[in-house]
This record gives structure tokens, sequence and C-alpha cells, in this order.
């Protein structure tokens, strides 16, 4: 089987499932950390990097141990595809690019939530050139194969 | 019925105005601050102005600019041959009275200028000060258009400049809310911590000199929704408006808001007096106690407080006068429509009357106007269906004159509700009065010259139209509200276009001249040079 192979349906279906949960996460660690709850958040009228760092957290929370794992979210492990190198599709990207450069483009779903949904597209139209990278794939050195 | 007659020669249809000079004259600066004077009495001299009772139907409309913004809330202040206005998505613009055009902009001030221009003169320059409601205050050299210093005031963590500061001597006086009343629509964020307050500032530097909370207690936790989110209080009791100052005292006066979040305190829905050289507090006079209320209670978040208070805020700010007896009070007017008369140096209260129903957005909304001499009290309702408000009682709006000595209507202009009406037409506006007159705008767009006497309307002029631009932006007419027009000189200048809360947005700087060669009452319609208004 090719790599891309049906490969963008399933990667917009996974990245619609890891939409709602990343946020639903960051949401739920606002709450009990109650870092945008008073406000010294809103402050000089910049939340937004508590708001963006809430997205990463949120992102690490959902996916840190099958990052850690296997190379997946939990969209990417429902859907069946992995994160893997781009100069190497049998290896798993190190840990440090998939939470570290990655996870702050993941932060842009929370993002989105506020407002900066452009974020998010800027992020994910690149998905439709012939490669089939979107930019964190491009910023990280990885590309999305189907498993197995 | 009112001749309007459209001249169409001196509003440019192609190309921007041109100035002859980017140096603005720095003589005769006027107003002395959003009360027109710091007394509030929102009253201009014959001194000051040649309009009035017997002229203003001569006015016509020299020129109109284009704001950015479709919701412009800032007051202008002139000098011989320049209006300095913030225009709301741009800054601070100094624009010549000839023409309109621009003579220097300031993007320095923010995007969200929001308050009166004020003027500090010295022996050979002329300083700006000016509001934006988020990023604090900025003076600016009249001259240049150049930024000499910005301030904040630190005690507050999310304070909102809303109200038109105001300028004494050495000392300019900043009324601070907080942009929590906001927040607090957010079912996340735990309301509310903030005060409202009363700051001094160094006119020359910007350092703080001292700040009056007018809440002293510390907030504490009262209770949690979403199980996490903490809830504080007490909170509140902003300063949405000016402080006015009472020389002979040493004295401000300044009205406050609602509690954002309960235990409700002492301070909110009431009237003010501040030592002005130290901001020790002399009296405070609550007129609603129990006033809990935040944004959250008109999405219906949670952090809306269990008990709701109607939100009577005193919005418009107090006037000090001495009436036509020789006695001075303090005259206020709060969002319930009623207007309260105080002595001065106890807050004691001297008569009230009610002329509107109220609402949360006005009764009475942006300020009163005194003609000492002849002992009116001018009071425009608004009466807007907003919020709640005693169904039983009809709305009334329109204008009020009450004598100042006891509070009795001396006459009562209302305005005309029916069917097919651009908008409410209530007077939400703040208001202006002249020799033998009272001037308005009204959220329906109208502009409404009153007759001191008898409160006949002699003048007025319907805003609600498109209009070419100096700017070449589109001028699009429409609610007036915020600070309501200006009186100087032989001008009139009106903000037309309101987008806040529920009012019809637009973005119309109306220049308004005595004509050199009065139009007579029947001239054909398109007989002149500029877009023209003659008397009723």
């Amino acid at each position: 089987m090719r790599p891309h192979q049906g490969l963008l349906g399933r990667r917009l279906l996974a990245a619609l499932i890891d939409f709602f949960l990343v946020p639903t996460a960051a949401m739920m660690i606002m709450l009990v950390t109650g870092v945008m709850e008073g406000p010294e958040a809103y402050a000089n009228g910049v939340p937004w990097l508590r708001i963006l760092l809430l997205g990463v957290a949120g992102y690490v929370l959902t996916n840190g141990w099958l990052l850690w794992r296997r190379g997946q979210t939990v969209g990417k492990w429902l859907l069946d595809i992995k994160i893997v190198q781009m100069d190497d599709p049998d290896a798993r990207p190190p840990l440090w690019k998939l939470v570290g450069v990655r996870a702050l483009f993941f932060g842009f779903p929370h993002a989105a939530l506020i407002g900066s949904w452009y974020l998010v597209l800027l992020d994910v139209l690149p998905i439709f050139w012939s490669s089939r990278r979107c930019l964190h794939d491009v910023a990280a050195g990885t590309q999305v194969v189907r498993r197995g | 019925m009112g001749l309007v007659v459209l001249f169409t020669a001196l509003l440019p249809t192609q190309g921007l105005a041109q100035c002859a000079s980017d140096k603005p004259s720095l003589l005769g600066a006027f107003p002395k601050g959003w009360g027109i004077d710091p007394t509030g009495s929102r009253f201009v001299n014959p001194q000051h102005t040649q309009i009035n009772a017997g002229n203003v139907g001569q006015l016509q409309l020299k020129w109109v600019y284009g704001f950015a913004s479709d919701t412009q809330r800032s007051f202008p202040l002139v000098t011989e041959d320049t209006v300095f206005i913030g225009d709301a998505g741009l800054g601070l613009v100094a624009l010549d009275r000839a023409n309109g055009c621009e003579r220097w902009r300031n993007t320095d001030v923010g995007a969200d200028v929001a308050s009166a221009v004020l003027a500090r003169e010295t022996d050979d320059a002329l300083m700006l000060v000016i509001a934006s409601r988020e990023g604090g205050i900025s003076a600016v050299d009249a001259l240049s258009g150049r930024t000499l210093w910005e301030a904040e005031v630190e005690d507050e963590p999310v304070p909102w400049y809303s109200g038109s500061p105001l300028v004494v001597g050495d000392q300019i006086f900043v009324p601070i809310s907080s942009q929590e009343i906001a927040l607090s629509m957010n079912p996340f964020y735990g309301c509310c911590k903030s005060s409202g307050g009363m700051a001094a500032l160094d006119a020359d530097t910007g350092e703080q000199l001292w700040y009056a909370p007018t809440i002293k207690e510390e907030p504490k936790v009262t209770g949690r929704h979403l199980v996490f989110v903490e809830k504080w209080g007490p909170s509140g009791a902003p300063v949405w408006s000016a402080p006015s100052f009472d020389a002979a005292r040493g004295l401000l006066f300044f009205g406050t808001g609602e509690n954002y979040t309960a235990p409700a305190t002492e301070t909110s829905d009431a009237i003010i007096a501040l030592d002005a050289g130290t901001g020790e507090r002399r009296w405070v006079r609550q007129f609603t106690a129990n006033d809990t209320f935040n944004m959250g209670c008109v999405i219906g978040g949670p952090n809306c407080p269990e008990d709701a208070g109607p939100d009577l805020d005193f919005g418009a700010p107090p006037i000090i006068a001495t009436t036509p007896s020789g006695r001075d009070l303090v005259f206020a007017g709060q969002k319930s429509g009623a207007v309260y008369a105080m002595d001065p140096d106890t807050g004691d209260l001297v008569w009230s009357a009610r002329p509107g129903r109220g609402g949360y957005l006005g009764g009475i909304h942006w300020g009163m106007a005194a003609d000492a001499k002849r002992g009116i009290l001018y009071v425009p309702i608004s009466d807007l269906p907003a919020g709640p408000y005693p169904e039983n009682i009809p709305g009334a709006p329109g204008m009020f004159a009450l004598d100042m000595e006891d509070g009795t209507i001396l006459w009562h202009t209302p305005r005309p509700v029916f069917d097919g009406q651009f908008f409410w037409p209530g007077l939400s506006a703040g208001i202006v009065a002249a020799e033998g007159m009272v001037l308005a705008g009204g959220l329906d767009g109208m502009i409404l010259a009153y007759r001191a006497t008898d409160g006949e309307v002699i003048w007025s002029f319907d805003s609600t139209r498109t209009f070419g631009s100096v700017n070449g932006v589109k001028a699009q007419g429409a609610s007036i509200d915020s600070h309501g027009p200006l009186i100087a000189g032989d001008a009139v200048i009106v903000s037309s276009g309101y987008g806040g809360l529920q009012m019809k947005g637009g973005n119309a700087l109306l220049y308004f001249e005595l004509a050199s060669n009065p139009v007579p009452a029947d001239a054909p319609a398109n007989a002149g040079a500029a877009v023209t208004a003659a008397g009723q």
C-alpha cells in the first residue's frame, strides 16, 4: 500500500477529532488551575500567551503518551495513521519534535475558539499540496503515513 | 417643518481636503473639559460662542469628516482654526476648521480613544490630554501631534479609561472603571475583584499622585461555579464619567455605577465628594442600594449575582452650580430617570424629581446641562426600553427643564414615538446649553435646539443620511449618543453614529457654522454652498 493512499480524508478526520479533544482538555486544565480566572490574566491586553500555552498543555495531556509510545495522536490512532520522520518513513520522530515543535501548532485549535481561526487554516491548508504535509509537519521535519 | 437645503459646492466631490499648514493655532483652546467648564455645567456662555436662540436657525453644515469606526465616543476640543478629536479606529486627529483637512494624526494614543480631548495651556505650548479605553492616558503636543507622555493607573489590574479626565491646574483627574464588567460574560472568569476609582496624575509627567478606590475593602472569595471557578466580592462601583470640580471648596464630585458582585457596598450608584488635593473622601451619598449587576446577567451567565440589581449607574457627571437665590447645589442625574440636588458640603439631599422612567441605558444617561442665570437644569431623557424598568410607567423620551431651586418641571418637550422610526428617539447623549437654548442629539439621529423659555424646538437637523466627506471616507449619520454636541464660537460640532450597545452605528463628524449670509427660510433646495438646515 502506498503511504499516502487515502490519507487526506483520514488526516482531516483525525484532525477534527483532535480539534475537539485538545480544547476540551485545555479547558479542563484552565478550570482546575484557574490560570484564566482572574484579572491578572487579562492585564495589559495580552491573554494570548496563556491561551496558547493552555492549548499546548491540552495537546500534551491528550496525546503525550500516544506520541511517546506510538507517534500518534488520539485522532491518528483512531484513524490508523502515524507520524514518521520525513527522511525515514520507518523512524518515529524524537519526542522533542513531536511535542516541542508540533504541539506549538496544536495550540492553534484552542486559540481558534477565541477568534484566531485563521491560524488553523494557515497550518492546515498546505495539506492540499502534493506532499500532503501541514505546516507543523514542515516545521518538525515529519510526515504522516498510514500505519502498517 | 424645517427647510433642509442641500448644497454641494463646499463639499469636495473628488480628492481630499488639503491644508495650507500642518501647524494648528494654539489660541482659543476650548472647552475646558467634558463639562465645558470644570463645574460640569455644559453651558457655553456668550464669551465663548455667538450662537444663541436667536440665530441657531442660521447654522449651515460646512463639512463632514468620516471616522474610521462606527462607534465614535470622543468629544472635540477647538482652537481658533483647528478641531482636535479622537477618531476611534485611527487615533487623535487635528482638522482645519475651515475645510476639515487633516493637519496631523497621532496613532500612538490607540484606536480606542474614548474621551473628551482636554487642554493644558502653558506660556508657549498647548498640551492635549486624551484617554483610550484600554491604553490609558496620553499627553500630546498640540502643535506637532507628537506624544509627550503616556500613563496608566497601576492600582487596578484591568482598568477601563471610559470616562473623560479633567485637567485642573497641574493635575489631571482620571476616572477609572474596569474591564471586568465585560470579562464577567466569560463563564470561566471568576468575577470580580476590581474597584472603580479616581486617580490624580501630575500633568507635566503623567506620574500618579494619588488613587482613591471607590471600594476600600479587599475582595474575598464568596462562592464557586463550574466547581472550580471562584467568585469574588465586593467589586465594581466604577466611575464611568468625568468628575466635576468645585474650586471654592477644593472638591471633586463624581458618580459611580453598580457593584459587579455581592456583597454590595455603600459606594455604588452614589455621588462621592473627594478632596482634590489628597483624594481623601469627604462624603458619599448613595441613591440605589444593593445594585449588583454585571454583563454576565445580559447573557444569563454564571457570573450574574443571585439577586441581580437594575444597573442604575450615574453615567452623567454631576454639576455644581449656584441657583438664582444664591445657593450652591450639586445636581446629579441617574439612569433611573431621577434627578437629585445635594448640598455640596454634606451631600444631604435638598430635592429630587423623576422625569424619566429609567432603564439600564437611561433615564438620564450621558449628561445634563445647567443655565444658572435662568435657574434652569436641562434634563435629557432617553428611556430606551432596555433592561428591567417599571413597565407601569410610560417612557418619556424628550427634554425637560427643571427649576434648579426645587426641581419643579418648568416645561417638557416630548420626542414622539411612532412606527417606522429610524430608531428610538430618546435623548441619551450629553447635551450642551447656550444663551436662551439647549442643544441635544437623539438616538434617532436628530439634532434639536430647544428654546430655554418654553422648550419649543427652534432648529433641527436630521443626520441619518450618507454624506460626502472631506477625507474620502463614506460618512454615515445615525444614532447620536455618548458625548453629544459641542458649541464653540460660531460652530456646532456633532458626532453622528454610535454602534455601541443597541444603537445605530455611523461615522459622521458634522461641522456646522453660522451662515455669514443667512439663508432665507424659503430658499430653493439647491441654492447654496453647504448642506444646510434652516429653522423650523
